[in-house]
């Protein structure tokens, strides 16, 4: 069987697994190793990197390493529907990964871009020297013991990794798959050589670290492939040991190893997560549920068109719900991988556009170099990072309705000054802002302090592919070279709705109503005071290209993004000291954990979610391009991620047409600064049909957050909200 | 100029409008229309008036509507609310304290510079995909006077405008529009006089005069037929409509399906439902009109407009 066979053959498998997948069907094996390894290993007086280092040898020595013959790369996992028996034990078991009392183990949660160019460098093998020679060195300098055994943690961890390669290749060989046996064999001992090793790498990495080593929701970006494995690719091929379809063949059993694994459900409303009607009402986390974002497109430090753009934008398949693929645009992007990615969103596939112009620049304003802003990556649900050499470090900001209620509001719905202006709730929102961030920052610098000469000595999975760990001893997030702090800028289309009706209904207007009478209104829920709801409901939105309520949101995020900027300068050196970067994604916060909010001003109800990332409030879109244009009003000078959900009605995109629309619609929209686009392509008709007949739509996804949901998968509340929020025609 | 000064009834204006012209449009909907279609499925745009639609369905009889009606048009009679024409000033002030949105408004005065400085917020996209304004309702050309200086101050604007006309206007008014409209969209919803005027209430005579005017002059003209089976979606409709188009050097056509009625749009004007016999034709019946089609008019028929 040649590649292009199997790889038919792995898509025509996972298509049908997505379809026929068992809602609660699970990693029974991985969970009763996690278990297993526990009660071994994880004992009081174990220091932590050795017990996180025989618990993680111990699962990789024992776990199952299946094979089927269609394989081209390696890496299974099984996966069953439990029996009642197996429910109940395993209820009891999550008990404990949701209290998270697992101590100090598997306490990994991802989210990060790995060091992938050093990864690929080393390979497996290379880290387990580099880690050895790195202890024997600080052995001989009579090092801290923390510093040792961090180092000793994280050379079992290598171990453990290469063991599970080593007896996947002693599993191809049983299985007569030379091929896959030969290459298993070369990662163990080498690092990759050729395209096929390198996908298989990153494969192998990114797998065993989800699955077997990390805690819930361990989402991991495998970084810019493309510009990655771009001089594997063309060393193969001028070698003539690839072709371009065969290459294409690897993508495709890479796309698939990726979402066959993939559970069922919404992650960030299943169990603990959720909350009132936001409830799935099952627990999804431990089944394996993290997104992998590979990167693909935008500016490089290498010269030239990359061929693999092109090739791993083709293989993206519309019915997959991992990996989301994220494409970097640039203004200067060639026009057949443009119409190529945007024919992928007409197919509604997990396809996240970022706008480089913005993205890059925005990194370099914080203080990062152009060499490395360009190597900008994003994982999770929107969030950036720099390709392994940055870690999230600190978040400020927040959802901004609730910062702007509290500067309006206290505690009993009463107002905190008596405001006789818009401009005086701005200053007092502002200098809020600006004590909070002076405050965080101070305590940010103190505790940079002391980094690398730090001897705290705890061990996670994913320092041992990140940058510096083996050189200093330490954890990650004292070695990377870019530890950002995110400025949250959340919701920002409520806090504009609840502005412009104050300035439309209380500051302004033929009829104005006290700013005491709306906080009677507000403290009521609206109740009694219909008339004044109405007039909330009835003020300038967001969303509409109405400039009364977009002159908010921009000046909204605007204030938030320029105080954090001044901040990120030491008083004392005057120097720019904090990488700060703004960030719109909302998660599903929108829905699960702000929605104890009081009334707002733009007509809210208590309770009622917010809007969601750049989204406007539920049922006030009228139109792509009025919604694009009041989006890119706001100013996005400091922004490198969140989501722009768009959703669209299938006869808007159908045709070559529709594909001209979509291209032109979504140019522009580029062109005129939109940082961030990801699309669904569903009709309002077709998702309240799939509310009565799911049975009927197993494959029809949805974009949310940073990430695409299967949409009977997710709880009626939530279904309600996609519905409302966002189609435009 | 004093048209700049005159004001247009519009019920909708509808951004990014990819069915109604090239490109990415925004497509304006006046009210006001002389053809009364047995299946049209937007009687908000019979009257040229701005007038009030009422949606019992949303309706609380909270009663609060007629306590603030100045003119006592209003009553609560029956479970229901006796709206009172007659005494009816349209001082809309029911409507302004109807707390549930059983009560709207149709249609809202706009002067030529509201409209022209909401279309041309979308210019970016119009440019980037050879786009532009649709004029469309209602018949846009019953407001021509609005329509025209609205068209002209596009123009200046670097906006090209189209217009969706059923053409039963003077010709005068045709000639003029020649000046102010890049595309034509005139539907021509059935060939014989006698069908025309039982499913539109109007004869076609200057319908279709109108449309050889517009051929004549050489201007880009898409036909359209809205197609409705057992009514106007018949071989000998389609084939006559067909000739008419060879006759006249017209190649551009687009069939169209007949939609759902929106009966709740015609309970809250109060308006009596047609009950038109037509069906909704199936994708094949489409297929099969348009290889009608194009056996008269030959290879050189589009679909749409020519690209």
């Amino acid at each position: 069987m040649n590649k292009l066979e199997k790889s038919r053959l792995m898509l025509d498998e996972t298509v049908d697994t997505l379809r026929n997948k068992p809602l609660r069907s699970t990693y029974m094996e991985k969970l009763q190793l996690n278990k297993k390894a526990i009660d071994l290993y994880v004992k009081e007086g174990v220091p932590q990197p050795l017990r996180f280092g025989y618990a993680v040898s111990y699962m990789l020595e024992n776990c199952s390493v299946p094979v089927k013959e269609h394989d081209i790369l390696v890496g299974r996992f099984v996966e069953i529907l439990p029996n009642e028996e197996e429910e109940a034990w395993l209820d009891s078991f999550i008990g404990q990964w949701g209290a998270r009392n697992i101590t100090n183990f598997l306490y990994d949660m991802g989210h990060v871009t790995f060091y992938w160019e050093e990864a690929l460098q080393l390979g497996i093998s290379g880290y387990i020297k580099k880690c050895d020679a790195e202890f024997e060195k600080r052995l001989k300098e009579g090092a801290d013991m923390r510093n040792l055994m961090f180092l000793q943690g994280m050379g079992m961890i290598y171990r453990a990794y290469r063991r599970y390669i080593v007896r996947y290749a002693e599993a191809c060989e049983a299985a007569g798959m030379t091929e896959a046996a030969e290459m298993c064999r070369n990662l163990a001992d080498n690092p990759p050589s050729t395209f096929m090793e390198g996908m298989q790498f990153i494969l192998f990495i990114t797998s065993i670290f989800s699955i077997y080593t990390a805690h819930m929701n361990a989402t991991l970006c495998c970084g810019r492939v493309d510009d990655l494995l771009r001089p594997y690719y063309e060393k193969d091929i001028a070698e003539g040991r690839l072709t371009r379809e065969e290459a294409g063949a690897i993508i495709d059993d890479f796309n698939c190893k990726s979402a066959i694994i993939l559970g069922r459900g919404e992650h960030q409303m299943s169990g603990w997560t959720a909350s009132d009607g936001y409830d799935t009402g099952w627990y999804r986390n431990p089944m394996y549920d993290s997104p992998t974002y590979v990167i693909i497109g935008g500016y490089s430090n290498k010269e030239g068109r990359n061929p693999l753009t092109k090739l791993f934008l083709e293989r993206i398949h519309p019915r997959l719900e991992n990996p989301v693929y994220v494409y970097r645009r640039t203004k200067d992007c060639p026009d057949d991988e443009w119409t190529l990615a945007c024919d992928k969103l007409r197919q509604n596939s997990t396809l996240l556009i970022y706008n480089d112009e913005v993205v890059v620049n925005a990194f370099k304003q914080a203080g990062i170099p152009h060499e490395d802003a360009v190597n900008y990556t994003i994982h999770g649900c929107n969030w950036p990072d720099l390709g392994g050499k940055s870690l999230n470090i600190l978040e400020i900001g927040g959802p901004i309705p609730r910062r702007l209620y509290n500067t309006i509001f206290d505690l009993d719905g009463n107002l905190t000054q008596n405001f006789t202006s818009i401009d005086e709730i701005y200053k007092k929102y502002e200098d809020g802002f600006r004590a909070e961030v002076k405050t965080a920052f101070e305590k940010y610098r103190q505790s940079r302090k002391s980094d690398k000469g730090a001897v705290v000595g705890q061990v996670r999975s994913c320092d041992c592919f990140m940058e510096g760990t083996i050189d200093n001893a330490v954890d990650c997030g004292r070695t990377v070279s870019y530890k950002l702090v995110l400025n949250l800028l959340r919701h920002v289309g409520t806090a504009a709705d609840m502005m412009a009706s104050l300035e439309a209904n209380v500051f302004g207007g033929d009829d104005p109503i006290t700013l005491e009478k709306m906080a009677e209104a507000l403290r009521a829920d609206f109740v009694g005071y219909e008339d004044i709801l109405k007039r909330c409901k009835n003020a300038p939105k967001y969303g509409r290209d109405d400039d009364r309520a977009d002159r908010h949101a921009y000046r909204l995020m605007k204030i938030l993004s320029d105080v954090a900027a001044e901040e990120a300068v030491n008083p004392e050196t005057g120097e720019k000291d904090v990488y700060v970067v703004d960030v719109t994604i909302a998660d599903t916060n929108h829905l699960v954990c702000d929605k104890d909010i009081p009334a707002t001003p733009d007509g809210r109800h208590a309770n009622e979610e917010l809007s969601e990332n750049l989204a406007t409030t539920k049922g006030t879109t009228e139109s792509v391009t009025a919604l694009l244009n009041s989006v890119t009003k706001i100013d996005f000078g400091r922004c490198t991620a969140g989501a722009m959900n768009v959703r669209m009605p299938k006869n808007m995109v159908s045709g070559d047409e529709g594909l001209e629309t979509i291209k032109m619609l979504f140019e522009t929209y580029f062109e005129d600064g939109g940082m961030q686009l990801q699309l669904s392509v569903a009709d309002t008709a077709e998702l309240r049909d799939a509310q009565v007949n799911p049975e009927n739509y197993p494959d029809l996804m949805v974009r949310i957050t940073g990430y695409s949901a299967v949409f009977v998968d997710m709880c009626p509340k939530a279904q309600e909200e996609i519905i409302k929020r966002d189609e435009v025609s | 100029m004093e048209n700049e000064k005159c004001t247009g009834i519009i019920t909708q204006i509808q951004r990014c409008s990819v069915h109604d012209g090239p490109g990415i449009r925004s497509t304006v909907f006046l009210k006001g229309c002389n053809l009364r279609c047995i299946w049209c499925h937007n009687p908000e745009t019979y009257s040229g008036k701005i007038e009030l639609q009422h949606f019992a369905a949303k309706c609380t009889l909270c009663g609060r509507c007629v306590d603030a009606c100045p003119e006592h048009a209003r009553e609560i009679d029956g479970g229901g609310i006796i709206y009172k024409n007659e005494l009816c000033s349209h001082c809309f002030t029911c409507e302004r304290n109807c707390l549930n949105s059983a009560l709207q408004v149709c249609g809202k005065e706009y002067t030529v510079d509201e409209l022209c400085g909401i279309l041309v917020r979308d210019k970016k996209y119009y440019d980037k995909s050879g786009g532009g304004v649709t004029f469309s309702g209602g018949e846009p050309l019953l407001q021509h006077e609005y329509v025209f200086e609205c068209a002209r101050r596009l123009q200046e604007e670097g906006v090209s405008s189209a217009v969706e006309t059923a053409s039963n206007v003077p010709e005068s008014v045709i000639r003029e529009s020649v000046k102010h409209f890049s595309h034509f969209m005139c539907d021509i919803k059935a060939i014989d006089p006698t069908l025309h005027k039982s499913l539109t209430g109007v004869t076609n005579e200057r319908i279709l005069d109108n449309i050889r005017l517009l051929a004549s002059l050489g201007t880009n003209i898409l036909v359209r037929i809205p197609v409705a089976m057992g009514l106007n979606g018949t071989d000998e409709n389609i084939a006559a409509t067909a000739r008419f188009m060879k006759e006249n050097g017209l190649e551009q056509i687009e069939l169209l399906k007949l939609h759902d009625l929106s009966e709740h749009k015609y309970n809250s004007l109060g308006l009596p439902i047609t009950h038109p016999s037509g069906t909704e034709p199936t994708d094949s019946d489409i297929e099969r009109f348009y290889t009608i089609i194009k056996d008269i008019l030959g290879e050189r028929m589009t679909r749409g407009f020519k690209k």
